[in-house]
């Protein structure tokens, strides 16, 4: 027995046989296949498929030779065989006239023949010309054959087109879900890559892949090639593991140097990946499916945070004050270094609960109480306690805290601050001692003051009743000798007794101007709207025995209704009226001016005469008690009146001045205060 | 037939008594006018007490009293006699060098009939006591039981 020949097999077999290579350029044909195609094997050999046989030459992309090409694709790819049904594709043909080129119909099916290592090395295609039958099929309908030769032609079509369509469907089907799953791939938010073969290459990229590197040309290029930065940087040594051992490879928060522009400066990428190892039909790796999250924004923004915290931490370290933080739960869970420093406490020991062991036992309870209360709450509080220095001095501290309350409006806890107010405390013991003192003092010295006042009062009493009585007793007695013993006396003697009645009768005058004067600051302000036009009116009438046998002319403007003492007001108008009326008598016409203005906040009301006047030199000598500027023989008076106006004036919370020159008149002024502004000033 | 009535002068200063008592001669006033010199001289009087037991029945006219007296001051004075049931009806003038309205104001308060403030000079400080003594003296109709003194001579 010889051994079968394949070849020879091969050769001979009636059914068109041939192979391509992953180029798709023909490896072999069989004789069945040359003759369909009218070819010999030489011409073919190692040419393009389609080169040679490309259905339509003026339209290269036409749709036989694209539903070819895609079988084979689908070949090269699924390493599984493929069956195209029914495919219209025009390949040369022996005819009696020679060789033309003719539409035919085929039914053809591409089988991969795979390598060593599983891979496609070639396809082998058989196919059926069927190109009778579908003529057959089209005469059948086009002549409405006898009812029993259409039937032959059922059977037959039912027979090898009916297999021909299920494949077909399958295909279809597969070819769908191979759509769908590829759209998957293309839209999944993770980077997707497939690494073929032991150098990595790739064969499929996602667009999120593609966005990672940069948008850079990679299928069908090695990793090492499309990837150059990545060589040094471990992850080609990786994949080889994956690759030899069949073992998937996790990566966590993995940086990568790379560049995310095409040409751009590599930048620092992180990545979340998985290198998982396919395998091939043969059960060996056939490549390395990799996919991964670009997690880079995450980790900045991890780091942007660690940073802030840390910068928290390093300022909370170094601020003069103590900073403390605690949990939802009442727990502290940091402390700055200036704690520590403080207290002597050591990290373990202030966290948690354990920065209460260094409060004040009297505090420390309420001071856990107010943390809690506030915690639930969620409210800010302020509570002063006391603290154990390291030196052991408990120290008076505020502490106070404020909620710490997440973006999303989530209670975190508190951030709080300790401050050192012992200082403060003590400062404020000292002026509340100071004020008490002062308190005191001001007690003391109002309490010395109604003593004198009240000794003031009886001295004011002793000389009315006292003074009063021998001045009255000297004038008596005076009189008295005057009136009986006139006759006994000489002219001198009774000029001497006359001087001491005189004397007796001014000093009586003085005594009761000086008791005027007392009680004018003593009496209570009794204030009343009051009506200066009448008031001066009323002094006016009162002053006529005065104005007796004078030319007096007055000029009284338009007067106010004034907040005000009447007895009071009455009396300053009648000191100022009368002062006019005395100093001008020397005029043959005495000429009185009296009004008024409003100023702010204040009425103004002036009095002016013609009279003899004053050198302004002495103009604060006025208002002084007991003060003259004139001798008694010129005009009478005790120096007391002005001194009242200014008193009365004053208590009214008013001012008083006066302009005047020798021989040339005098204005006395005076303000009163409006009602609201008016207050009681004593004297 | 003319009938005096007496007058009761309370007044610690021998001076202003003698003024007072020179100032009823001026104005021609012939009243009799008991002087005592103090408070509780002039309570024993009214009292018929102490030195006075002996004096006649009767009350005064009028009493003048001066304020501020030693022992018994004139305000005690006064209180006395406005709150004795005997003695309340008796008149009493104040006469005073004080124009203290605290003076003023307790008088009126525990009864006084008028008030009156010795002037300085003596010329007017003998109007008013005419003025006074003519008032309460002559024209004013004392209570029943005033003493009077008969004019027979």
């Amino acid at each position: 027995m010889h051994p079968l020949d394949f070849g020879e097999i091969f050769r001979l077999s009636p059914n068109p046989y041939m192979v391509l290579d992953r180029q798709l350029r023909y490896v072999a044909a069989n004789d069945a296949y040359l003759r369909s195609t009218a070819s010999r094997l030489e011409d073919i050999k190692g040419r393009y498929l389609f080169e040679l046989f490309p259905h339509d030459p003026d339209n290269p992309n036409n749709a036989s030779m694209v539903m070819l090409r895609t079988s084979l694709e689908r070949v090269l790819a699924s390493r599984a065989p493929d069956v195209l049904a029914l495919i219209p594709y025009r390949v040369p043909m022996n005819t009696e006239t020679g060789v033309v080129v003719k539409e035919r119909f085929w039914s053809a099916t591409h089988v991969p023949l795979l390598d060593e290592r599983g891979e496609v090395a070639y396809i082998l295609q058989h196919t059926v010309d069927v190109t009778e039958l579908e003529q057959l099929k089209q005469a059948a309908n086009e002549a409405k054959m006898e009812w029993r030769e259409t039937a032959t032609s059922a059977v037959m079509e039912a027979g090898v087109l009916g297999r021909a369509r299920m494949l077909q469907e399958t295909n279809r089907l597969l070819d769908s879900e191979r759509r769908h799953l590829r759209g998957l791939f293309e839209q999944a938010p993770s980077f997707m890559c497939f690494l073929r073969g032991k150098d990595h290459v790739f064969e499929l990229v996602n667009p999120a892949y593609a966005q990672l590197v940069g948008q850079r040309e990679l299928v069908g290029k090695p990793v090492r090639e499309a990837l150059p930065e990545v060589v040094d940087q471990g992850f080609i040594a990786l994949l080889d593991r994956v690759f030899t051992t069949g073992e998937p490879f996790i990566g966590r928060g993995v940086g990568v140097s790379i560049q995310r522009r095409a040409g751009g400066p590599l930048e620092d990428a992180y990545v979340d990946f998985i290198y998982q190892p396919i395998q091939g039909v043969d059960g060996s790796v056939a490549g390395i499916f990799v996919q991964g999250h670009d997690i880079t924004e995450q980790k900045r923004t991890e780091a942007a945070l660690k940073e802030s915290e840390a910068r928290f931490r390093n300022m909370a370290d170094h601020a003069p004050v103590i900073l403390w933080v605690t949990d939802a739960s009442a727990s502290c869970t940091y402390l700055s270094k200036v704690w520590y420093d403080f207290t002597g406490q050591t990290e373990g020991m202030g966290l948690g609960e354990g920065w209460l062991s260094v409060v004040h036992p009297d505090d420390a309870r309420a001071a856990a109480d107010a943390l809690r209360a506030a915690t639930e709450r969620r409210e800010a509080f302020r509570r002063e306690m006391r603290l154990r220095r390291q030196d052991g001095e408990y120290r008076w501290v505020l502490n106070s805290a404020t909620p710490r309350v997440s973006p999303t409006g989530e209670f975190l806890g508190f951030i709080g601050s300790v401050l050192d107010i012992t200082e403060i405390k003590r400062a404020e013991e000292e002026m509340r001692r100071f004020n008490q003192q002062l308190e005191r003092r001001v007690q003391e010295r109002t309490a010395a003051l109604l003593e004198a006042n009240k000794e003031l009062e009886s001295f004011s009493y002793s000389v009315s009743h006292d003074l009063r009585a021998p001045l009255r007793h000297i004038m008596g007695f005076a009189q008295l000798l005057e009136s009986r013993s006139s006759a006994n006396l000489d002219a001198t003697a009774r000029r001497h007794v006359k001087t001491i009645a005189d004397a007796a009768r001014q000093g009586g005058k003085l005594v009761d101007d000086l008791l005027e004067f007392s009680r004018m600051g003593r009496t209570e302000l009794k204030k009343a709207s009051v009506s200066l036009r009448d008031l001066v009116a009323e002094v006016q009438r009162e002053l006529s025995p005065e104005m007796e046998g004078r030319k007096v002319q007055w000029r009284v403007g338009t007067l106010p209704e004034v907040q005000a003492d009447p007895a009071l007001l009455r009396l300053v108008l009648k000191n100022l009226l009368a002062n006019a009326l005395k100093y001008s008598r020397l005029r043959e016409e005495a000429v009185i001016e009296v009004g008024a203005s409003e100023g702010e906040g204040e009425t103004e009301v002036f009095v002016r005469d013609n009279g003899v006047g004053f050198e302004m030199q002495y103009v604060d000598k006025l208002f002084g008690v007991f003060q003259r500027l004139h001798r008694p023989e010129q005009f009478e008076g005790t120096g007391i009146g002005l001194a009242n106006v200014r008193r009365i004036i004053a208590r009214h919370g008013g001012r008083t001045w006066a302009e005047g020159a020798v021989d040339q008149g005098a204005t006395f002024h005076f303000t009163l205060p409006h009602a609201e502004v008016a207050r009681s000033l004593s004297a | 037939m003319t009938e005096l009535k007496r007058v009761l002068l309370v007044e610690d200063s021998p001076n202003d008594a003698e003024l007072t008592l020179e100032a009823f001669a001026e104005s021609g006033l012939a009243n009799e006018v008991v002087w005592v010199r103090d408070g509780r001289e002039a309570l024993d009087y009214l009292y018929k007490e102490g030195t006075f037991a002996e004096r006649p029945d009767g009350l005064p006219a009028v009493v003048l009293l001066d304020l501020k007296m030693p022992k018994v001051d004139g305000l005690q004075v006064l209180e006395q006699i406005k709150t004795n049931s005997q003695l309340k009806t008796v008149p009493v003038v104040m006469l005073t060098s004080s124009r203290e309205e605290a003076d003023l104001a307790r008088s009126y308060g525990l009864g006084v009939n008028a008030y009156v403030v010795k002037p300085v000079g003596f010329p007017e400080f003998v109007k008013a006591l005419k003025d006074l003594g003519l008032f309460w003296a002559v024209v004013n109709e004392p209570p029943p039981g005033s003493l009077r003194r008969s004019n027979l001579s």
